[in-house]
């Protein structure tokens, strides 16, 4: 038989994803969300709270994701060496940390350890001590990062975007928080923060191979503080966005490229334009042929790639565009950004280029599911957003298909903003500003102001 | 057809142009990850042309005979495939995974790409693709804080000449040097069924998926013959230590040692020693140099898996106030000790444990696993070899670890210091 090499190949229609069923138990005021999957003798465990870096103090930025760190720092029974050396022992290590939603610690190791795992998890959550050297000690490192990553174009610009979107707003600042929040951090505050944390709605997730009857058994052991608190914190206040559009070039006169952003706010996780943001973002810089990155990397060739996203959280996070492009074309590709935010406003996607963002989306849902921490990361979603329904990923591709082009011109038209947009720049000003100026009035400011973080 | 056999759930099949196949069935999600190797990568380039294999790969997914301008990534995407391809040292490589339902699909796009590529070049996609190209190159090397490190360091590892001297991405005067017919010439050289592997493991039949590879490849005549392999250079390079300046805040030491090749016994044991003193926080070179005495904010060691020869690596960052000579020494010190004295049994056994692990995080990902299978094929023609590797992790013991020390990294590294700008002035 001749081979027709002249079109595709026609394949059988792929049976519908399904996301897989999961449990959920109850131990002695802690929720447990149980997801068998047999394939490899692995476990995942997961404790997340739902106290994350939105309800930190606004001159206290970063001691969330710092408490999140100094919970391996040493317990009430292990110093901080031996910590590590008791999870080294089953062949793992330990991940503690915060995002703005919630503060988690995380495992992965051979299903034969999973019960002594989960113990050791919670021994950190319960009992850490915060010794002051150790709050010391990864202050010191903190800074230290804080001034490594300062000298990064890509980190300037997007602290920069922060910074302009959410003036005087917890989101306003990276989960890091800057040198002098972390010079203020005394151990009295991570020791007010961790008892707040303790008291925060506790879930443990479980994904893998593992002894459902054994793990529920250790988790009903353990010692949970008596007064938890029904809910957790109300999300952050809305913030005025700038009216106008707003450009700001950080000078960096040495650069080689330029990092180039375009954002303004965007929408919290629990919207009912949610799933149409998503099929919407990957029309325009969620994957390889988006139109973004088409137009930037493909026809204009003045970039390695094109992106963007609706970062989802309980406030409005932030969308942003970026790419790092040549410097001389920082204004055409600039312009192209916002001229492709219009478009999506102004004109319906076309049915068919509609119908492939979406069988995207929804045909590589199981690649993303493919390893333990995929799994977790879904069901994690879950217990930090309680307004989700518990069948939200079930649904998920079915609620992708339904998005239609009057949802898709409809969720543009409300949630993309090119006129009042903020452009960063990170690159050399006397190159950039002259090229920028026609979009709006260009405000500079030196990289060295902002390298001293 | 010829040879077809089975090895612990692998099935090896070879295609009469040469093209060697691998399938490994796993039915756990209904996907198929296809994993194409050729074993051609920078070091097959010549000084002056540095870059090519990379301009290339770029150049393959800018459409075939039969598929249109940015199409690859078009038709893949659009049935939920994901899709990449990557240069190195020894290889390029090429992989999508797909809803196991479009197997068929993924090998009309790779076999199109290989048998039809030539009557779609043109200058034009070469032009954006070079421009492409010196932006990735500004984006990952040029632009970023340390970004011209490594290459400093290979440079002076090697001597002159050396398949490993030059940057896979090449230097920006090469990338706008590289000419249509230098494309040609690379694709009629290397694009040859008999120089590649191709892997797929996932959720398919293995002899349908057979079946289905012969329909495709097997018309796909061998190229012009293959040049003889590049060979590796035991002179000595310049060495030595180097100041690099460059816009950073922190100071940060880069050491290099030639050692043996990916493969050799010495390897594994080097990778164990790594892994023992750097991957875990009880690690020596974590306790000592980043929790106990603060002098570095990170460290790192490793050791790359490359063919003619190793490099063994040690990458650690200064603190703002540490002298990046007291970190240097430091880092001797530590290989010293670990040449001089076998790991302690407690560390010993939980690098194992953790080896272990990571073996098994490794096999989550169906695209992981077929490269992998692609790497062992490729190098040494025994794809088995991916499945037994943990054996020859496990098999390491704490003498082969100290003893390949004592060999291998006792000589003065190459060593590159980037400083920030203003303290070189």
């Amino acid at each position: 038989m001749s081979l027709d090499r002249t079109r595709p190949p026609v394949s059988p229609p792929v049976e519908p994803f399904q996301f897989p069923e999961f449990e959920i138990a109850s131990a002695r005021g802690l929720d447990v969300y149980l997801l068998p999957r047999d394939t490899l003798p692995l476990v995942h465990l997961e404790l997340a709270l739902r106290y994350g870096a939105d309800v930190e103090p606004p001159d206290r930025r970063g001691s969330a994701t710092l408490t999140a760190a100094l919970l391996a720092e040493g317990t009430a029974h292990r110093t901080s060496q031996e910590v590590a050396a008791a999870f080294e022992a089953l062949g793992t290590e330990v991940r503690t940390n915060a995002d703005w939603d919630g503060t988690y610690l995380e495992t992965t190791l051979r299903s034969e350890h999973a019960a002594t795992g989960a113990d050791l998890l919670y021994e950190l959550l319960a009992e850490a001590t915060f010794p002051g050297e150790e709050v010391e000690r990864l202050k010191r490192r903190r800074l230290a990062d804080l001034r490594r990553r300062a000298s990064r174009p890509d980190f300037l610009a997007s602290r920069e975007m922060l910074r302009a979107l959410y003036p005087d707003h917890v989101y306003g600042e990276s989960l890091l928080g800057s040198a002098d929040d972390i010079e203020r951090l005394a151990s009295e505050d991570v020791v007010a923060r961790a008892g707040r944390l303790r008291a925060a709605p506790l879930t443990l997730l479980v994904t893998g191979r593992f002894d459902r009857d054994e793990l529920l058994a250790r988790a009903a052991h353990w010692d949970r503080p008596r007064v938890v608190a029904e809910t957790a914190a109300p999300p952050p206040q809305a913030v005025p966005e700038p009216e106008r559009r707003r450009i700001v070039v950080v000078d960096r006169p040495q650069a080689q490229q330029t990092e180039l952003r375009v954002g303004h706010q965007g929408l919290p996780r629990v919207h009912a334009d949610r799933i149409a943001s998503q099929v919407l973002n990957c029309v325009l810089g969620g994957k390889f042929t988006s139109r973004l990155n088409l137009s930037l990397r493909e026809r204009l060739g003045v970039t390695y790639g094109a992106w963007s996203r609706f970062s989802a959280r309980r406030g409005r996070g932030p969308f942003v565009a970026g790419a790092a492009v040549e410097t001389e074309a920082t204004g055409r590709a600039a312009t192209e950004i916002l001229a492709e935010l219009e478009r999506l406003r102004a004109d319906p996607v076309p049915a068919t280029e509609l119908a492939d963002a979406k069988s995207y989306l929804i045909g590589t849902f199981p690649y993303s599911l493919q390893a333990l921490e995929g799994l977790a990361g879904r069901l994690e979603d879950l217990a930090t957003h309680p307004d989700l329904p518990r069948e939200t990923y079930r649904e998920w591709p079915g609620a992708v298909a339904a998005v239609d082009g009057g949802a898709l011109i409809r969720t543009a038209r409300a949630h993309l903003h090119p006129e009042r947009a903020t452009v960063v720049a990170v690159g050399p000003a006397a190159v950039l500003e002259p090229q920028l100026s026609a979009l709006a009035p260009v405000e500079v400011v030196a990289a060295a102001d902002r390298q001293r973080p | 057809m010829s040879v077809s056999g089975t090895t612990t759930g692998l099935h090896r099949h070879r295609l009469d142009n040469g093209l060697r196949i691998v399938a490994q069935r796993d039915e756990s999600l209904p996907l198929v990850a296809v994993n194409l190797w050729y074993h051609v990568g920078s070091k097959n380039e010549r000084p002056g042309r540095t870059g090519l294999a990379h301009l290339f790969e770029h150049m393959l997914f800018q459409g075939s005979l039969h598929v249109g301008t940015n199409d690859h990534f078009g038709y893949l995407q659009q049935v939920g495939g994901v899709a990449n391809g990557s240069t190195w040292y020894d290889r390029t490589n090429y992989h999508e995974t797909v809803p196991s339902s479009y197997l068929e699909l993924a090998l009309w796009l790779e076999s199109d790409r290989l048998g039809f590529l030539l009557p779609a070049l043109t200058s034009e996609k070469l032009e954006t693709q070079r421009t492409v190209v010196m932006n990735e190159r500004r984006q990952r090397v040029d632009n970023q804080p340390y970004g011209r490190a490594l290459e400093e360091l290979h440079r002076i590892l090697y001597p002159v000449g050396h398949p490993y001297s030059w940057p896979v991405i090449g230097t920006m005067e090469d990338i706008a040097a590289a000419t249509l017919d230098d494309v040609r010439t690379f694709f009629a050289t290397y694009y040859s069924p008999n120089n590649a592997v191709l892997s797929l493991v996932g959720d398919i039949d293995p002899e349908e998926a057979f079946t289905l590879t012969a329909r495709y490849f097997e018309e796909i005549p061998v190229g012009r013959g293959l040049p003889p392999p590049p060979e590796r250079s035991d002179e000595a390079g310049e060495g030595g230590r180097l100041i690099l300046p460059d816009e950073v805040e922190l100071s940060r030491v880069y050491m290099g040692w030639r050692v043996p090749a990916y493969g050799d016994e010495d390897w594994y044991s080097l990778d164990v020693l790594a892994s023992a003193h750097s991957d875990g926080k009880t690690g020596p070179l974590y306790r000592d140099l980043v929790y106990e005495r603060e002098l570095a904010q990170d460290v790192s060691a490793m050791i790359l898996p490359t063919e003619l020869e190793a490099l063994f690596l040690l990458v650690s960052t200064a603190r703002p106030e540490t002298e990046p000579e007291r970190l240097e020494e430091a880092l001797l010190d530590h290989l010293r000790s670990a040449a001089a004295a076998t790991l302690p049994p407690v560390l010993f056994r939980s690098t194992r444990e953790r080896m272990a692990t990571a073996f098994l995080e490794g096999q989550e990902s169906l695209d992981q696993r077929a490269d992998l299978l692609s790497q062992h094929a490729t190098y040494f023609d025994r794809p088995e070899g991916a499945l037994e590797e943990l054996d020859r992790y496990l098999g390491v013991q704490p003498d082969a670890v100290r003893a390949a020390a004592a060999t291998h990294l006792t000589a003065s590294p190459a060593t590159v210091v980037v400083v920030p700008r203003e303290r070189a002035a």
